[in-house]
């Protein structure tokens, strides 16, 4: 717990040194940067993992278990 | 006089030359002056343009035993050998200013060791399936600060339809730092209902309602976060209807499951540039439903530039779960609900990846595209309960 | 399992909070907003990409211009180099001017995408913003159309076709 309260102060101070804007997103820009490279690996790996644990999906993506779809 | 003639000859000439000059010299300068109208400068107005162009092609290998397969002896577990062939095909266009189109043309080819066993419930003619869905978003941009998207599909099994249909609308905060996206779903699946030995039973619905609530944020030149929770309530049938269970009497019974499910999940993500031009990307994920799953998701990536267009990626993700409360390898016969379907066992699971990629600026030289996409990628994913499959995907696009 | 499972949803909760709070207070909003109209734009001196050192004011001194900022990795930016170029070449011999400014990016960075893919226009490099942000303009792509004495008759986000009318308007000629 105590480690939870110093992680989110130090989150929020973090946080507030101010706005960032999009002239300074050069490295942002980067697809390295991007949490999806693409959209078809995105589906690839969720089909992956929504057909094999009854627990993926649920989070916008395709909810998976209890059905036998590959 | 002759003088004067001479003089007139001459001024008639020093004239018609002049006027030459001043005409061929305008001409030239109405040639420099290139026109400056919105059609000479922005170019035609075209109606559709396109932007971007990918094909991606997938094979998944697995390997492996469940409970929930037939291809094995009664009451023991049965071989889920699956090979999967799926290419898919992308394409993104702008229709003026504000609207974006994504169309989305993923084919499944699967053959599976289970539906060749007798009964041969899943599959009367051929241990082949095909599927084949069509996807259609559309984003229309109100204004700089919000983007409203409708997002239609269909997916069609020789046994199987499916219907999506889905409304996001994204806020993002004046510096655009910060963007809050809310989204609905609605998925209607209606398919044939065989039982365990093969028997078909008419037909069964089954429904998936989900909101979801994501907010990205910038923290720093460097690093971007985001959260993201989503509810799906899914009802009706909610098994494949045909899935066995074996039985404590050394049979084998049809699996059955609850009408209703409930599933909360919680996301986090984090991307940090790193000063030898690299990436981390961090994700978490928590997850309960009514099921009595409950689930937890760590994926560390690493990625590294090593030139202006060539990067790689390492991943490893690790998930592990606990079973839903209803699964059994030895139910008694008319027991509901119960599940023999190994994906919701107690397990924990391990990915490990690689990825190159190649993003080659070819200067509208090649297809008129202005930068061509390439890359490979290969994934061991292997489950504690009796299963590994291999990926191997490749892709080729095109941004125009 | 399920025993561990409890502290591992407990921990992940506490992750995500601290992120939570994270985006909570991330962004003291620096304004998008453009730049008024009627400003005049900063005498700072600045390096052209071709090594020289100026002051944009200097170089649009009594013409008409139209000045975009931009950034190698921002594709709306780079998609509009083809228009930039030509309406340099078309406003040259009507006396106006067309500028580019490399917003928030190092000398070697735009330089080697200035050689794949060269200008028709003069490019300076703005790489600590404090020429995008003495017009108040932190957003990309951007534009601003200043008149014979300098001053800003228009502001907006790309070169289209409000922009060109209002930089026609400033060169004095119609379509």
């Amino acid at each position: 717990m105590k480690r939870l309260v110093l992680c989110s102060i130090f989150a929020i101070q973090l946080s507030c040194v101010g706005g960032v804007g999009p002239a300074r997103r050069a490295k942002l820009a980067d697809p390295m940067m991007q949490f999806s490279e693409d959209s078809l690996e995105t589906h690839r790996k969720q089909k992956l993992e929504s057909t094999r644990e009854g627990a993926a999906g649920g989070d916008g993506a395709a909810a998976g278990g209890g059905c036998a779809c590959q | 006089m002759p003088s004067v003639k001479r003089s007139l000859v001459l001024f008639v000439l020093v004239f018609v030359t002049t006027t030459l000059l001043v005409l061929t010299g305008s001409a030239v300068v109405r040639a420099e002056m290139a026109p400056i109208s919105d059609e000479a400068i922005l170019g035609r107005r075209e109606p559709i343009v396109l932007e971007s162009l990918l094909a991606r092609y997938t094979y998944f290998a697995q390997d492996g035993s469940g409970y929930q397969s037939k291809a094995g002896p009664p009451g023991g577990p049965g071989s889920e050998w699956l090979h999967v062939h799926e290419p898919q095909v992308e394409v993104v266009f702008r229709q003026g200013d504000r609207i974006r189109h994504r169309l989305w043309l993923p084919i499944d080819i699967v053959t599976a060791a289970s539906p060749v066993t007798k009964p041969d419930a899943v599959s009367a003619a051929s241990r082949y399936n095909q599927a084949v869905a069509l996807d259609w978003t559309t984003s229309y941009r109100a204004t700089r600060a919000v983007t409203l998207s409708l997002r239609e599909g269909v997916h069609v099994e020789r046994m199987f339809r499916s219907y999506v249909l889905g409304l996001s609308a994204s806020f993002a905060s004046e510096n655009e730092d910060r963007t809050f996206t809310v989204g609905v779903s609605q998925t209607n699946d209606w398919f044939d209902v065989y039982d365990v030995t093969g028997r078909r039973h008419g037909h069964a619905n089954r429904s998936t309602s989900g909101v979801s609530f994501a907010l990205s944020q910038v923290l720093s030149p460097t690093t971007i976060g985001e959260l993201n929770y989503g509810l799906t309530v899914q009802a009706g049938e909610l098994g494949n209807t045909w899935g066995g269970v074996p039985t404590n009497t050394g049979d084998r019974d049809s699996e059955s499951y609850p009408g209703r499910r409930l599933r909360h999940a919680l996301v986090g993500r984090l991307a940090q540039f790193l000063p030898w031009n690299g990436a981390a990307r961090v994700f978490g994920r928590f997850y309960d439903d009514t099921y009595g799953i409950v689930a937890f998701t760590m994926e560390l990536e690493l990625l590294q530039r090593l030139s202006r267009a060539i990067y790689v990626r390492a991943s490893y993700r690790a998930h592990v779960q606990s079973g839903a409360t209803f699964y059994t390898t030895r139910t008694t016969p008319g027991t509901s609900p119960a599940t023999a379907d190994s994906d919701l066992q107690e397990l924990g699971a391990r990915t490990l990846g690689a990825k190159i990629a190649f993003d080659i600026p070819t200067g509208n030289t090649f297809l008129g595209a202005r930068t061509t996409h390439l890359d490979v990628a290969y994934e061991r994913y292997f489950r504690t309960n009796d299963l590994h499959v291999d990926v191997i995907s490749c892709a080729v696009g095109f941004r125009f | 399992m399920r025993g561990r499972l409890p502290l591992l949803a407990l921990r992940t909760l506490g992750a995500l909070a601290a992120l939570a709070a994270l985006a909570s207070c991330g962004a003291r909003p620096t304004s998008g907003a453009a730049c008024p109209i009627g400003t005049t734009i900063p005498p700072l001196e600045l390096s052209s990409i071709d090594g020289r050192r100026l002051r944009v004011r200097d170089e649009v001194a009594g013409k008409p211009a139209l000045i975009a900022l931009w950034a190698t990795w921002c594709d709306p930016c780079v998609r509009e180099l083809d228009a930039l170029d030509r309406l340099a070449l078309a406003a040259a011999p009507r006396g106006g001017v067309v500028v580019g400014v490399s917003v928030g990016e190092d000398e070697e960075t735009v330089r080697a995408f200035l050689t794949r893919r060269p200008v028709a226009f003069v490019d300076v490099l703005d790489p600590s913003l404090a020429f995008a942000r003495a017009l108040d303009l932190v957003s990309l792509p951007a534009v601003v159309v200043l008149d014979r004495e300098g001053r800003v008759v228009y502001a907006g986000e790309t070169l289209d076709r409000a922009a060109l009318t209002a930089f026609r308007a400033a060169l004095g000629v119609r379509e």
